[in-house]
């Protein structure tokens, strides 16, 4: 009797101050609690840049960087099963629109998406969910050369895609190296190239920046005699 | 007579005894972990049983076209890498490069090739390059050694993988070249089979099981050849 005399205050104060503890912790840790950030994820995301000035956010915006570090479902941005950018050819960067790039899952579960006048294509998770691994093939029609004809190239990838939607997180915005294939290009750089940068176009390369002369000027670059003529994606 | 309450000490809870419970686990914990760290001087290294280089040149074939892909295996990040034509390469300097191409011309390389390998290597992926000395038109045949080039998958990056397949379990590879227990209890052949979490799923499909059977019998000692090569042929 004694005791519960004594103890029904202690409990309620310790109610009480347990209440007024979680209620400050809620305040303190507030944001981060909400926010469930990954610092690793983070990193990768500022890796990226800032946006280019004058370009919205959209489809047109970022060409060449691995769209689903912030489209692959962390944060608010429409989530994608998979995007990248497609260049004229190897050594240029010069974008392509119109190119048809097609995955095929593992359970014959096809998606063909069109590139737009920055390059980029992508697809939104709603819409395709694959079953990896993907096959992906890359159709380009060339813009009629000097002469008036143009070409077709379908290009098929060397390997099949396991697991990462981002078409640039191994085709980055450079030339193949010991670290990677470089970018999804349309033509082989042993051929002349007629596609040239859409002025008009609210995202991509602009006209006169690094690399584009040589590629408006579609001649053949240097070094194209030893490639193997594989096409396509290396 | 009048009955005063009396406040009575408390006890402690039998939460509070868990936590002090709880703390002293975690320090005795920590005093036992301390000593354990290693001086550098008492780092050393040990000598363990890899399977044979003899016919691994197909077995890397299968491992680059299944494993290797630059998403996966491909990736230095692993701890078991692949290197190979379609994926990442060995980093090299033009001359480390060129020299161990001449090297392996001259037949000496360190991952011999065997004679049954010649025949499989026309199964893709990473078959030995066909082209000699220098590129057409002046172009560095260096300038091939790049992931998707035509430069092929390089003897020092066949022999790179056989290390790494080895390095995932170094004693218990061991075991199992020393007939002391079986392949499959290697985390190597459990994660294609997916007997072991994979994140990559199950690579050797129901209706062909040839992978499983080359990567098997490379690690028993006889690789099955034809086994490879039905693999390479598979989409």
């Amino acid at each position: 009797m004694t005791t519960q005399l004594s103890t029904r205050p202690m409990r309620i104060r310790r109610l009480l101050i347990l209440a007024a503890s979680m209620g400050a912790l809620a305040l303190a840790g507030g944001s981060a609690v909400v926010a469930c950030v990954s610092p690793t994820q983070d990193a990768l995301i500022e890796s990226l840049g800032e946006e280019v000035e004058g370009v919205p956010q959209g489809e047109f915006h970022r060409y060449g960087q691995p769209c689903l570090y912030c489209h692959g479902g962390y944060g608010p941005s429409p989530q994608f099963s998979f995007g990248g950018t497609v260049f004229a050819q190897p050594d240029d960067e010069v974008p392509v629109s119109g190119a048809k790039v097609t995955v095929t899952d593992s359970t014959g579960q096809k998606k063909t998406m069109t590139s737009n006048c920055a390059g980029n294509f992508y697809v939104a998770e709603a819409d395709y969910k694959p079953i990896y691994p993907v096959r992906i093939e890359v159709v380009c029609e060339t813009p009629a050369g000097f002469d008036g004809v143009s070409f077709t190239y379908r290009n098929l990838m060397g390997t099949r895609v396991n697991r990462e939607g981002s078409c640039a997180a191994c085709h980055a915005n450079e030339p193949a190296s010991q670290d990677g294939p470089g970018r999804i290009y349309c033509v082989d750089e042993r051929y002349p190239s007629s596609y040239q940068i859409d002025p008009d176009c609210q995202g991509g390369p602009k006209l006169g920046d690094a690399g584009s002369a040589t590629a408006a000027g579609s001649s053949v670059s240097s070094g194209d005699a030893a490639s193997s003529g594989s096409g396509g994606e290396p | 007579m009048t009955s005063t309450p009396q406040v009575t000490p408390p006890s402690p809870s039998p939460s509070r005894w868990l936590a002090c419970r709880l703390a002293l686990v975690v320090l005795g914990a920590a005093v036992i972990s301390s000593p354990a760290c290693l001086a550098t001087e008492e780092l050393g290294t040990t000598d363990f049983s890899c399977p044979s280089p003899d016919g691994f040149r197909v077995v890397s074939q299968v491992l680059e076209r299944r494993c290797g892909t630059m998403d996966c295996h491909g990736d230095e990040s692993r701890t078991f890498r692949i290197y190979g034509r379609t994926g990442m390469r060995l980093p090299r300097t033009e001359a480390e490069y060129l020299a161990e191409r001449q090297s392996t011309s001259a037949g000496t390389s360190v991952a011999s090739v065997s004679s049954s390998d010649a025949s499989a290597s026309s199964g893709g992926g990473g078959d030995q390059t066909s082209s000699t000395g220098s590129g057409e038109g002046g172009a560095s045949i260096f300038d091939e050694y790049v992931t998707g080039g035509t430069e092929a998958t390089s003897n020092a990056e066949v022999e790179a993988n056989r290390l790494s397949a080895c390095g995932v379990e170094p004693d218990l590879i061991s075991e199992v070249v020393n007939t002391e227990a079986d392949p499959g209890t290697l985390t190597l052949v459990r994660k294609p089979r997916l007997t072991e979490a994979h994140k990559g799923g199950l690579i050797w499909k129901a209706d062909s099981l040839q992978g499983d059977k080359c990567l098997t019998t490379w690690i028993s000692g006889l690789v099955d050849v034809a086994a490879c090569n039905g693999e390479l042929k598979r989409p």
